[in-house]
């Protein structure tokens, strides 16, 4: 059952076509990876679904009651003043919260200690882990995810794959997972999106890879794979 | 003096909870914008014969709607329209001074502030307007807290962002306008920004910073009045000094 459903979506920004006729749709407990080339508009698309940026054609259609989580590209937060794990965590707190600060902490494997540690101290993974967690307190249906992962390294980037597979297996989250890398994704996600000029859909990164669909990033990146290569040739 | 050092130990709260939210919004320059146009209001008053206290909030009020505006699109730099509303407020309120020659109530008084001539209607408003900023950042700690540290995320979860937005600076501008008299539209700033930056040395959270500022600006306030009135030194000099002394012994303290 479909819960978001974004259907001919044109936008145009200062006379610009960002995003042209866009349609796909995302069922409840997904894991969807979108993909794209710097620029192509994925963060413009995410912002259109959460209404922060106005569609010029077409339509977006959300199930009454969802609520989006959206961890942001840049979380940054303003750090001139120290805040606490727990302050972090209460600015996602809503009446519909379910869990407890530890819970949420739990989730996202950090020890409940974590809550009183200032946020401006923790590693990049750590205060990573506590935006998710942010996210998670108000108790979303889907989360949205705008490429968190720039600037963390490869380990970090494996545990926080295996932590939403977890969470999008036992919470049944329903997750949009947007990167411009295709390794981020490639081996978490039921299906790939790929935003380059028009939104191309698969269900494998393979579709892709034996150029049943073309994807820019998906191309670049086996390109420099020599096992994808050799594959190749074989068939 | 009861009447000054209460007026100053109310507003050194309401400062220091309030310079907390400012400081981690990295707005400060917005107070000292708001308090530079406020002194147009002060001149206007002169001028006028009427109330300057009164034109001081009505024109901090108008300034903070006109500076929210202004930067709604994202695309005027904050600083640089704070910045000429600075220039703009203090300009007219040489202008409005010059031309109330004839009025006896000085701009001066409104530049650095004098607390030890308060008047008993004067601290009962003051104390009222504190309350209320107190009572309204504890009802909205949340909120405030997610919209200073992470404003992008805030509007995510909230369409209505914008009310907050300008609450808060409303805030900040009835918090200059109270601070004109207590310690001078140009050195409000001082109340606002340096017990947040001396608490940083102690807290490892907002809330601790949020207390330890409010202790720094209550002994900053009461250091700066006993020293003005036995050393007869300027009110406002004592209590900015004294705030700074603070800040570089926790400074000190920090690198032993």
């Amino acid at each position: 059952m479909s819960i978001i459903k974004v259907k001919n979506v044109s936008v145009i920004i200062e006379g610009n076509l960002i995003l042209d006729d866009i349609s796909f749709s995302l069922n409840k407990g997904d894991y969807v990876g979108l993909i794209g080339p710097n620029g192509a508009g994925k963060t413009t698309l995410i912002k259109t679904i959460l209404g922060k940026i106005k569609y010029s054609q077409g339509s977006i259609h959300i199930k009454s009651g969802t609520k989006i989580g959206y961890v942001p590209q840049n979380y940054k937060l303003s750090q001139v003043v120290p805040i606490s794990v727990r302050e972090v965590l209460l600015m996602g707190k809503n009446a519909e919260s379910k869990y407890s600060e530890e819970d949420v902490l739990k989730l996202v494997g950090l020890e409940k200690e974590f809550l009183q540690k200032n946020f401006h101290d923790l590693s990049g993974g750590q205060a990573q882990r506590v935006i998710i967690a942010r996210s998670l307190f108000g108790n979303p249906d889907v989360l949205f995810f705008d490429e968190p992962l720039t600037g963390v390294d490869f380990e970090t980037k494996l545990k926080l794959h295996e932590l939403l597979s977890h969470l999008n297996k036992t919470q049944g989250l329903t997750i949009l997972f947007v990167s411009h890398e295709v390794e981020h994704i490639i081996h978490a996600c039921h299906k790939i999106l790929c935003l380059h000029k028009k939104l191309h859909e698969g269900c494998h990164p393979i579709d892709f890879i034996k150029g049943k669909i073309k994807c820019p990033v998906i191309e670049t990146t086996f390109k420099m794979c020599p096992v994808h290569h050799h594959h190749k040739t074989q068939s | 003096m009861i009447r000054a050092l209460l007026a100053g130990i109310f507003t050194a709260i309401s400062t220091a909870i309030l310079g907390n939210f400012v400081v981690a919004s990295r707005q400060s320059i917005i107070s000292d914008m708001l308090s530079h146009t406020a002194l147009a209001g002060v001149g206007l008053g002169i001028f006028l014969h009427l109330s300057p206290t009164l034109f001081a909030f009505i024109v901090t009020f108008l300034t903070s709607f006109l500076l929210w505006y202004l930067t709604r699109s994202h695309k005027s730099a904050p600083e640089a329209i704070s910045m000429m509303l600075l220039s703009g407020g203090l300009a007219l309120a040489l202008l409005f001074s010059h031309a109330a020659k004839d009025n006896p109530i000085s701009l001066e008084t409104y530049l650095f502030g004098s607390i030890l001539t308060i008047t008993q209607n004067e601290l009962y408003f003051f104390i009222i307007v504190n309350l209320f900023i107190i009572g309204f950042i504890t009802f909205f700690w949340r909120q405030l807290l997610t919209l200073v540290f992470d404003k992008d995320f805030f509007k995510t979860k909230n369409p209505h962002a914008a009310i907050l937005e300008i609450s808060f600076m409303l805030l900040i501008a009835s918090i200059v306008g109270i601070g004109m008299k207590i310690i001078g539209g140009l050195l409000i700033g001082a109340m606002l920004v340096i017990p947040v930056l001396t608490a940083q040395t102690f807290s490892r959270n907002f809330f601790q910073n949020v207390v330890w500022s409010i202790i720094i600006n209550i002994f900053g306030v009461i250091l700066g009045i006993f020293s003005s009135f036995y050393f007869d030194i300027p009110t406002s000099s004592g209590i900015v000094l004294s705030l700074i002394f603070f800040f570089l012994c926790s400074r000190l303290w920090k690198r032993k």
